[in-house]
């Protein structure tokens, strides 16, 4: 059960009358339940590594507030401790704190790393020692969604461990956040302090709200079925044989390619924040136009926030705060380097969160150099940031004028789609084989549509210009949206008939172009991760 | 309570648009006249076809009713999947009370393990339409569609866009008097009678890809065994029949041997006839360029030849 099945609407219709008809106390309980049996649903197996994860996250967090609550009542007892008496207590008490963090943090990822870092891991230490021929396979079943919901609940305990949030004392609430189903499979990762206290409130059914919700659901089907689904072939038959395909066919699938992921990645997004809309729960948003980004490092705060902030948040600012970084700083500080000073720690720091990314996204080799790829474009933007400014004051080059961000946006999304294409071909000789053949011949042959749309074709040309339609209509909404902001919410305040307009065009849309298997169990891209 | 009005208005703007969908998109086939011819003849018919488009384009129900003495139909579509053929013959044993002898024509792709084989959506709703119990029809949209695909049932238009020519072509059809008058209207698939269709534009050689396999999908077996017990249990006489191929096409099915070994086995074991009309002892005198549509199909002359074979076969 995905999200465009037809079986998850009427599981999601039951739930939303069990949620709003039974007392508003229950309604948290229902959510639980629902999202235990969507996980058992989707996953085809018990939700036993979720829940585990869940125990291990509710143990830790409540062993840090017992922690600290015996700290304080020591504290508040004993009214002749002496201040070194004090910090010692305090020291103490911060040791076991931090033991706690790291056997969770240690139980937590290696769970991870057991499904979804071991079979690769063992594969290629196969190889190395034996030779490919003798590889044995270790076949894990990964659990569903389980990057994301372990990275949800290492932020919690962390959160936790800084005391920013207080630990949840009911385990069953604390299994709520770990597994609310509108994030599970593909997030956005939330924050426990935004996030539980949306899950655990109280609220009566608003028609505003699911009116809005129901709009921002048919806007991620046409982005899903219609755009990344009648896009898929193409795409797949290029990066399986790019030797087949023209140097402009290459480029235009490289393009396509960056539509392809935007639109399936955001277009799950907007459902999942659609249903959660109908139950009145308001998930962080996860992009933000990244295509208007002007350079890699804006799209980055724009393209899967979520992760780029836990990342920032958990890694990057601990890394740049720790005492070895900070060492780092103070010995080219010694030295009168003083620019390299601020920014070594912060460029090395930059490297292990992109390394990280991309492990995070696959345990491979590919996914590995996407992620340094990513890292170094950062660091290079930034280190010569003021060579760019220069070079621009001496062309005349204004930054505010249109053309030149322009430029820059396309700039960003041609980086962007080389980088993440790189990782659909099967092999490195496959890519370099699609080099080859874009410098051989970058020019088209032919004008005809079975040429420029290969494999896409088959399903029709009618497809073709749903699909055409589709990307210019989420160009338009993202232009729309980018001036005047969300584009639902005010549409919801206009006429009716204009509302009801919108949604039949956009419900028969999706019903005529859409490019997924009759039986809609074709899956989403990040789903993978 | 205006909120419930608008709600309502909308769903019924949008049940319109999906009637004016399905009428302009679903093509006009040959179904149309089937059902019908059916729905008038099926309390007499005591001979029923069943089988895939091989069947439909081979098994003239007439020449059966002339040469065997029996009241005879086919009712057999294109792309039938075995699991399909299972519940219509489950319904029709419900709903025809005369039904004496069922042909049930097997096809070599249908039994052969393919990553592209999959029961066609178009072709499962043209069957589903055929059916004549509620219970038939229930089972059927449980077995053959899943929830999950059970939304073409309502929203049938989705599986059939091709172009904005053919909509166009496709209303103008379906607003002719011919149409109306259960007359054929489309140039590419004339109906005769009794379920038959006979075309001879020219079709595509169908691809190839799976024609280097050879191991047999057990599922399939497993209908096909189910189809043969529904028969010996409802007292039915079964007769199945494999109808010929292109020489052609013949030299390429690698594992065509154990198929028929199997096919052959299976209804011998439950006391049916089989007999493969690629190996008959005319099947030379068969042209591949004059008595086919393509490499699969016999055209109308193929079909009358086929159909003298088939009767002395199964008159005997």
């Amino acid at each position: 059960m995905t999200f465009i099945s037809f079986s998850f609407l009427i599981f999601f219709l039951v739930l939303a009358l069990l949620y709003y008809l039974l007392p508003k106390k229950c309604q948290w309980v229902i959510l639980l339940c629902g999202s235990y049996l969507f996980y058992f649903l989707a996953s085809e197996k018990l939700p036993v590594y979720m829940l585990m994860t869940t125990a291990v996250i509710y143990g830790g967090t409540m062993w840090i507030g017992r922690i600290d609550k015996k700290l304080k009542d020591r504290i508040a007892a004993d009214a002749d401790l002496t201040r070194d008496g004090k910090k010692e207590l305090k020291k103490a008490a911060e040791r076991k704190r931090k033991a706690v963090l790291i056997l969770s943090l240690c139980i937590n990822f290696g769970l991870l790393a057991v499904f979804k870092y071991l079979p690769a891991a063992s594969r290629t230490v196969q190889t190395m020692l034996f030779g490919a021929a003798s590889v044995h396979e270790i076949r894990l079943l990964m659990p569903l969604g389980i990057s994301f919901y372990t990275f949800q609940s290492t932020g919690y305990i962390v959160d936790v461990f800084r005391k920013k949030v207080q630990p949840e004392r009911n385990f069953f609430k604390t299994a709520l956040f770990v597994s609310y189903f509108a994030q599970i499979v593909q997030g956005p990762i939330g924050r426990f302090q935004e996030l539980a206290p949306q899950l655990f409130a109280e609220r009566s059914f608003s028609f505003e709200r699911a009116k809005e919700g129901a709009l921002l659901i048919l806007w991620g089907f046409l982005k899903k079925l219609v755009v990344a689904d009648n896009l898929a072939p193409m795409i797949t038959a290029i990066a399986a044989d790019s030797a087949s395909y023209g140097g402009f066919q290459i480029f235009l699938g490289m393009c396509l390619y960056g539509v392809r992921l935007y639109a399936d990645f955001s277009g799950y997004m907007d459902i999942a924040m659609g249903f959660s809309k109908i139950l009145g729960i308001e998930l962080a948003p996860n992009f933000k136009r990244p295509y208007f980004s002007t350079s890699v490092i804006e799209f980055w705060r724009r393209w899967h926030i979520s992760l780029c902030q836990w990342f920032r948040d958990y890694v990057f600012y601990s890394l740049i705060t720790s005492k070895r970084f900070q060492a780092i700083g103070k010995k080219l500080r010694a030295k009168n380097y003083r620019k390299a000073a601020i920014n070594v720690p912060s460029f090395i720091a930059t490297i292990i969160v992109w390394f990280l990314t991309g492990l995070w996204h696959e345990a491979s080799a590919r996914e590995i150099c996407w992620g340094l790829m990513n890292g170094c474009i950062m660091v290079f933007s930034l280190q010569f940031k003021d060579v760019y400014a220069a070079i621009r004051s001496k062309l005349h080059i204004s930054e505010k004028k249109f053309w030149f961000r322009v430029f820059q946006m396309a700039r960003t999304f041609l980086i962007m789609s080389a980088l993440n294409f790189m990782c659909e071909f099967p092999s490195v000789r496959a890519f370099g084989q699609s080099v080859v053949q874009f410098v051989k011949n970058p020019l088209p042959t032919s004008i005809a549509a079975s040429y420029i749309f290969p494999e896409t074709i088959d399903a029709g040309l009618f497809k073709v210009i749903g699909m055409g339609l589709g990307i210019l209509a989420m160009f338009v909404y993202s232009v729309i949206e980018e001036k005047h902001g969300a584009i639902f919410p005010k549409l919801c305040r206009r006429h009716w008939i204009l509302q009801t307009t919108v949604a039949l065009a956009l419900l028969f849309a999706v019903l005529l172009f859409d490019g997924s298997s009759s039986d809609l169990t074709a899956g989403f891209m990040y789903a993978q991760f | 309570m205006k909120r419930i009005l608008k709600l309502l208005l909308c769903i019924l703007l949008a049940a319109a648009i999906t009637g004016v969908l399905n009428f302009a998109i679903i093509p006009v086939n040959y179904n149309h006249i089937f059902l019908h011819q059916w729905k008038a003849q099926y309390a007499e018919t005591d001979t029923i076809v069943l089988g895939d488009s091989l069947t439909l384009r081979s098994v003239q129900p007439s020449i059966m009713d002339r040469e065997m003495g029996v009241c005879a139909f086919n009712t057999a579509t294109a792309q039938q999947d075995i699991r399909c053929t299972f519940y219509y013959l489950k319904d029709i044993l419900a709903s025809c009370p005369k039904i004496q002898t069922v042909y049930l024509g097997v096809d070599y792709w249908n039994f052969i393990i393919s990553k592209k084989r999959k029961p066609s959506v178009p072709a499962s709703l043209i069957v589903f339409d055929r059916l004549q119990t509620l219970r038939g029809r229930a089972e059927y949209a449980h077995n053959m569609f899943s929830l999950d695909a059970s939304w073409n049932i309502i929203f049938r238009f989705r599986n059939n866009l091709d172009s904005v020519y053919s909509v166009a072509e496709n209303v103008r059809n379906k607003l002719s008097p011919a149409y109306r008058r259960f007359e054929a209207v489309s140039e590419h698939d004339y109906n005769t009678d009794k379920g038959y269709a006979y075309s001879d534009a020219v079709g595509t050689n169908l691809d190839n890809d799976s024609h280097d396999l050879t191991r047999l999908d057990e599922e399939s077996l497993r209908y096909y065994a189910d189809i043969l017990d529904l028969c010996r249990e409802a007292g039915v006489r079964t007769c199945v029949f494999q109808s010929p191929y292109t020489k052609e096409r013949l030299s390429l099915f690698q594992g065509y041997d154990n198929y028929q070994t199997t096919v052959r086995e299976i209804a011998e074991s439950r006391g049916a006839q089989f007999y493969d009309f690629n190996m008959h002892p005319l099947r030379e005198t068969l042209d591949d360029a004059s008595c086919f549509k393509d490499a699969a199909h016999l055209n109308y002359t193929g079909s009358c030849i086929f159909m003298k074979w088939f009767c002395t076969v199964f008159s005997a």
